[in-house]
């Protein structure tokens, strides 16, 4: 009887063991792989455009490729969910000639995380935008939309309306349009941008999301001798 | 009579190897010729001394003879073992008394063979008689019965011997069956047994009665010899049997009374039955009843000689060895072949007459030559421990407790489909359970104490920049996250049965919420790692040398003989890389930290369970400094890429609080310091005083601006530069002029001004409090006072005071010390915060500074030289009519009483304004000074303590908007009040905290520093 109740503990012991350190956690077992399918996508997506010049990219420190205005959009396709920290480097003979671009951007397995940029030589003298999305944990399935930009108070407008001055939070949008954004400020030039897909299936996909737009204006250099 | 002689064995491992011990006889014999036709080899082990009643055995091949004392041998040299028959059913050990040395010596032997059973996991046979463990269960022993040694029956030794080879079944997990004979009849009955049957045989071939004895209901089990043999062989070889002990007999027993009338069927001389009166009848109530094994049938054995058949053979048997008992002739020389071994016999000595008599004789001397080779054979031979190689221990231990968890899980022999499908369905629910529901909850509540730790952790490794640990401690945090959030996505079973979708969402926020917070501080980390790299790097010393013309100068391990920095080292790390890897890692944090903000701010706390928000709640409350720590990085970085170009002059002026005039307060020191990419390449400090004007003359605006203000006459060639900064009004003149003397002086280009004013020690000297002048320690409070106490020494004494503490504070905050970047400049953002320091591009773009002019200016301009204005209060009273013509016409009364040690004061207003007039003051009691952008109104405090100035000024787009400006350090209290005239109306009020409205108007009043501004909305008023 005490063999028995002295097994009964240990295997409850070890099942709390088994339940804290949960090694099946970390275990990459796949029926897929066992079958020889292509497992279905967990991974997400990143692309990128240059709008000027070759930008090498790196991933977590790792370089995933490099693209130029022709070969644009440059899609990377095996970026793990999560935080990731993208760094833009616009390929010179030159140390020191271009400014890097360099953040950590949130990737969803199902959205696009798209970057536009061209690298100048500071970044006053640079312009780009980077669009991302976060899971938004608010019960309704709103999409709702963070403009932050550089410099800032710059006006913005969705779908020809004012919406105000940057930086800007929580902007519900209607994912049943493609939202042009129009991003604009004395001395600096002008972005404009469709922020949703074209197609609306896609689009769907956005509910209950917050889409963060990131935009660094370029700075019109003051004309001398005129 | 025959004898055997031990063989000489070449042991191999190509036969199937078994023993047969006590297998010197007849049944013996069968069962070796049976396992040698199936091509095994076989050792017998018996008294090589033993008499043998056939010469079978030399007929065998394959066979080999031990005697008991050759055991030794056998245990050294056999390779392979794979059965072992030990046959105790017709041992005399088992048939007599023995002594305890006797039952010691057999108890061993039986020992050994069970260890070399067990030694080569040979299948163990152990036969006893039927009647001996019948005996054993009704019979006691009597200790001390005979004599004083303890003497054992013979049935002891049937149940020891049971017994042991169980316990070796149980131990060593070694094949034992136990089989239990009945008394063998046929051809190897014992007729000198003085069995029943044995008795009854002899006097029916002996044409004698057949006695019985009591009533002839003593039954016996009997069973042929041949069946025996088959049995034992069936028995050895049959695996997983349900059972170990089983009988091999005829089913039913017996009585003597059946024998008798079986033998008076078959022996036509058997007498008649008698029976036999016995003296001490025994009692048969109260017997315990005997419970037979069961039957050998149950594994399929069947006698296959019926018993009369068995019978006959018995008596013709008993009858053929009567006969050559009786006349036996031994011819002593004649070899009997065995084998390849030759056997001397030789004649009985001591035989007494009679074949029986001589049976029994043979019997003793067996049994008492076999007591002898055992108690020889215990002396002699241990079994000795077989050498064997890894690999067998290693199969053989896996082969055990394969075989060992076998016996474990024999139990689900007996488990039906029904049981075995209820049990299935029992465990994987419970594996469902445990996987969807009990372990999700148990990672949780991991995955939240740990990260509950590990932030604990992370904001005190950031608080005492410990940044190796914080990089460490975030990555752990973030791991936490992540599987919490992993866990929760997956546990969508462990949601619908609680009902939590709102509580889970909740967690999802608040855990990627803390993730963001990791990534804010883990970068936070690295941006402050790569100053501290920098600051390992680039520190230069620097040494204050109060009574040189610069108080504040390179340390002499660093001064060429130009007075330029050496390069002393090779620069390991390019600081500009780092200052580029601190501000992207800061940029980075500061982002993540927003989106933390940003996250945090949508979570709804009180839906969380009550001890995550007491765990977390107090961590919440300290990651409130963490802005400020990316605030202060922020502003620390971009001082320090200053100093990361090739060359960056900054230009450092010191003012006096206490000395307020016109702009932050009286210069006291001027000085510079020079970088180029991060190090310090030369810096100079020195007293105001000891500055001179080397630039060109004073500009028109300069002079004009001076003159006026002062009512002195300048000189514009070499002013003294401490006078002429006294009077500088406006920003732009006054930045002008110090730009012009910096370069001049220093004869660098001046790319940034850093002030500082003396009310910035209270904090500084707090920071550093070991500070000395003249071994006096300089006390933040203390210190502050005894400089306003030295109002007897000259302006200069305090000039040289001032730059002097200075220079010890700058040789803390740009030498080498051991505090962080942060550390030190930390203290340098907060005093630029409150207004105490500055810090400006020496070009015409001022950041952060108003650029309009305000419409008021009223201050102080100058004070009493040996005097200084504690807290200067002035109490301005403003009064405002509207006009309807959309012109404001104001008075501005400023009460200077409060400003004691100021020696000028002013009001000045913007040029715009018309119709300026002081207010009630004498002519003589003032002086306007007309400058480029303002006209003032001057007084000597001594003379006039108020001073008024009216003036009109127009509205824009029927809005009015009053500033008013104070210099630096001046407090003023106003009092203001606006006046509407008929046919205008308030028509709103913007930014005007405790306004009062009433019919006479709108009323405001207040305390400010710096800058005073209101505005008012005027209409029409509706008739």
């Amino acid at each position: 009887m005490l063999k028995k109740f002295v097994v009964v503990i240990i295997v409850v012991i070890l099942a709390v063991i088994c339940a804290v350190a949960a090694p099946w956690q970390h275990w990459n077992i796949s029926i897929f792989s066992f079958l020889g399918v292509a497992p279905p996508t967990e991974l997400a997506r990143l692309q990128v455009t240059s709008l000027a010049g070759e930008l090498e990219i790196l991933v977590d420190g790792q370089t995933k490729g490099s693209v130029g205005p022709e070969g644009s959009p440059f899609i990377i396709e095996d970026i793990e969910p999560g935080q990731r920290l993208v760094k833009l480097v616009r390929v010179t003979e030159t140390d020191g000639a271009y400014t890097s671009f360099e953040r950590l951007l949130n990737f969803n397995q199902d959205i696009d995380t798209v970057i536009a940029y061209e690298l100048g030589p500071t970044e006053e003298f640079s312009e780009g935008t980077v669009i991302t999305a976060f899971r938004s944990f608010s019960n309704d399935q709103r999409t709702t939309l963070n403009i932050e930009t550089s410099p800032g108070d710059v006006k913005a407008s969705l779908n020809g309306q004012d919406i105000g001055l940057t930086n800007l939070e929580g902007i519900e949008i209607d994912i049943s349009n493609i939202a042009r954004i129009k991003l604009e400020k004395q001395g600096y030039e002008t972005i404009e941008l469709n922020l949703l897909p074209e197609d609306s299936v896609q689009r769907e996909k956005l509910k209950g999301y917050e889409i963060q737009l990131e935009a660094n204006l370029f700075l019109i250099p003051i004309r001398i001798g005129e | 009579m025959n004898k055997v002689a031990q063989t000489k064995i070449k042991y191999s491992t190509a036969y199937p190897t078994s023993v047969v011990v006590g297998g010197l006889d007849r049944f013996g014999y069968e069962i070796a010729k049976s396992l040698t036709q199936q091509g095994g080899f076989v050792i017998i082990i018996d008294n090589l001394d033993k008499q043998l009643d056939f010469a079978g055995f030399a007929e065998l091949n394959n066979v080999a003879f031990i005697d008991y004392l050759g055991i030794g041998d056998l245990i050294d040299s056999v390779r392979r073992l794979d059965y072992i028959f030990y046959l105790n059913h017709q041992s005399p050990l088992s048939q007599s008394e023995l002594s305890s040395q006797d039952f010691l010596a057999a108890s061993s032997y039986l020992n050994q063979l069970l260890n070399l059973a067990a030694e080569f996991e040979a299948l163990f046979l152990l036969t006893n008689s039927i009647k001996y463990h019948r005996l054993s269960s009704i019979e006691n022993v009597n200790p001390g019965l005979y004599q004083s040694q303890r003497w054992f029956s013979a049935v002891e030794f049937v149940r020891y011997s049971e017994n042991l080879a169980l316990e070796y079944k149980q131990a060593k997990g070694i094949e034992v069956k136990i089989l239990r004979l009945g008394e063998i009849i046929g051809e190897a009955i014992e007729l000198d047994k003085n069995t029943n049957i044995g008795k009854l045989v002899l006097q029916g071939i002996s044409g004698e009665d057949l006695y019985l004895e009591e009533d002839g209901l003593n039954s016996e089990y009997y069973v042929h010899l041949l069946d025996a043999v088959y049995g034992v062989i069936k028995a050895q070889f049959t695996k997983g049997t349900e059972d170990i002990i089983y009988n091999v007999a005829y089913k039913e027993p017996y009585t003597e009374l059946s024998l008798a009338y079986k033998l008076q069927e078959l022996e036509p001389q058997a007498g008649n039955i008698k029976f036999l009166e016995d003296e001490n009848p025994s009692v048969r109530l109260g017997q315990p009843k005997y419970l037979p094994a069961p039957n050998l049938e149950r594994i399929g054995w069947r006698p296959k000689v019926e018993f009369e058949q068995a019978l006959l053979q018995t008596i013709a048997f008993s009858k053929s060895l009567i006969k050559s008992k009786s006349a036996a002739s031994y011819d002593e020389d004649e070899p009997v072949s065995l084998g390849s071994a030759e056997a001397v016999s030789y004649g009985p000595q001591g035989m007494k007459n009679g074949a029986l008599s001589r049976l029994i004789e043979e019997r003793k001397l067996n049994a008492s030559s076999q007591r002898q080779k055992f108690n020889q054979s215990l002396a002699s031979s241990e079994l000795k421990k077989r050498k064997t190689s890894f690999g067998a221990k290693l199969r053989k231990g896996v082969v055990r407790r394969i075989d060992k968890i076998k016996k474990q899980l024999d139990f689900l022999q007996n488990v039906t489909l029904t049981e075995m499908g209820i049990y299935l369905l029992l465990v994987s629910i419970f594996m469902l359970v445990f996987f969807t529901i009990l372990s999700p909850v148990v990672i949780i509540s991991r995955d939240i104490l740990l990260a509950r730790a590990n932030t604990v952790a992370l904001n005190e490794s950031r608080q005492s920049s410990n940044w190796e640990d914080v990089l460490g401690r975030s990555a752990l945090l973030k791991n936490n996250l992540k599987s919490l959030e992993e866990t929760l996505t997956g546990a969508d079973i462990l949601v619908s049965l609680t009902g939590q979708q709102q509580l889970r969402q909740e967690m999802l926020g608040f855990a990627q919420s803390y993730q963001f917070l990791a990534d804010s501080i883990s970068s936070y980390g690295s941006a402050m790692k790569a100053l501290e790299d920098y600051q390992n790097e680039v520190r230069t010393e620097i040494v204050p040398r109060l009574t040189n013309s610069s108080v504040l100068s390179l340390g002499d391990s660093q001064q060429g003989t130009s007075g330029e920095t050496q390069d002393t080292s090779v620069d390991q790390q390019d600081p500009g890389q780092l200052f580029a890897t601190a501000q992207s890692n800061l940029d980075l944090a500061q982002r993540s930290f927003r989106n933390y903000q940003r996250l945090s701010e949508k979570l709804n706390p009180q839906i969380m369970p009550q001890f995550i928000q007491t765990l977390f709640g107090d961590i919440n409350s300290s990651l409130n400094t963490l802005p400020d720590s990316l605030s202060q990085a922020n502003f620390v970085i971009s001082y320090l890429k200053l100093s990361s170009s090739d060359s960056h002059n900054q230009a450092i002026i010191i003012t006096d609080e206490l000395r307020p005039n016109s702009s932050a307060g009286e210069v006291v020191g001027v000085g510079l310091v020079s970088y180029s990419k991060g190090r310090i390449t030369g810096v100079s400090l020195a007293p105001v005083q000891n500055i001179a004007f080397a630039a060109t003359s004073l500009t028109d605006g300069e002079n004009l601006e001076v003159t006026r203000l002062s009512g002195l006459q300048i000189d514009r060639v070499n002013p003294n530069v401490a006078e002429v900064s006294r009077y500088l009004l406006s920003d732009s003149n006054r930045d002008g002029f110090w730009g012009r003397v910096l370069t001049s002086t220093y004869n660098k280009s001046i790319d940034s001004i850093w002030y500082i004013n003396s009310g910035s020690l209270t904090s500084l000297l707090a920071k550093y409090p070991d500070l000395q002048i003249n071994n006096q320690v300089l006390t933040s409070t203390g210190y502050l006072q005894t400089i306003s106490g030295l109002q007897a020494e000259s302006l200069n004494s305090r000039n040289t005071l001032i730059t002097n503490t200075f220079a010890l504070v700058l040789e803390k905050l740009l030498g080498k010390d051991n505090s962080t970047p942060v550390g030190r400049f930390g203290i340098v953002k907060s005093e630029i915060d409150n207004g105490r320091m500055k810090l400006d591009n020496a070009t015409s773009t001022k950041i952060g500074l108003d650029k309009s002019a305000p419409e008021v200016k009223i201050g102080i301009i100058s004070v009493d030289p040996g005097r200084y204005v504690l807290r200067p209060v002035v109490a301005a009273g403003i009064t405002n009519e509207i006009a309807t013509n959309n012109s404001v016409f104001s008075t501005v009364t400023a009460d200077f009483s409060g400003s004691s040690g100021a020696r000028q004061a002013f009001i000045c207003v913007d040029r715009t304004a018309s119709d300026l007039s002081p207010a009630g003051l004498g002519i003589e009691l003032y002086r306007v000074a007309n400058l480029e952008q303002y006209n003032c109104v001057i007084i000597l405090t001594s003379q006039v303590e108020k001073l008024g100035i009216s003036y009109r000024k127009n509205m824009q787009a029927s809005e009015y908007t009053q500033s008013i400006a104070l210099a630096s350090g001046v407090t003023l209290r106003y009092d203001v009040e606006t006046k509407f005239s008929p046919g205008v109306d308030l028509g709103g009020i913007e930014s005007l905290p405790q306004a009062r409205v009433s019919g006479a108007g709108l009323f405001y009043t207040g305390e400010t520093q710096g800058k005073f501004k209101f505005s008012v909305k005027v209409k029409e008023k509706n008739e």
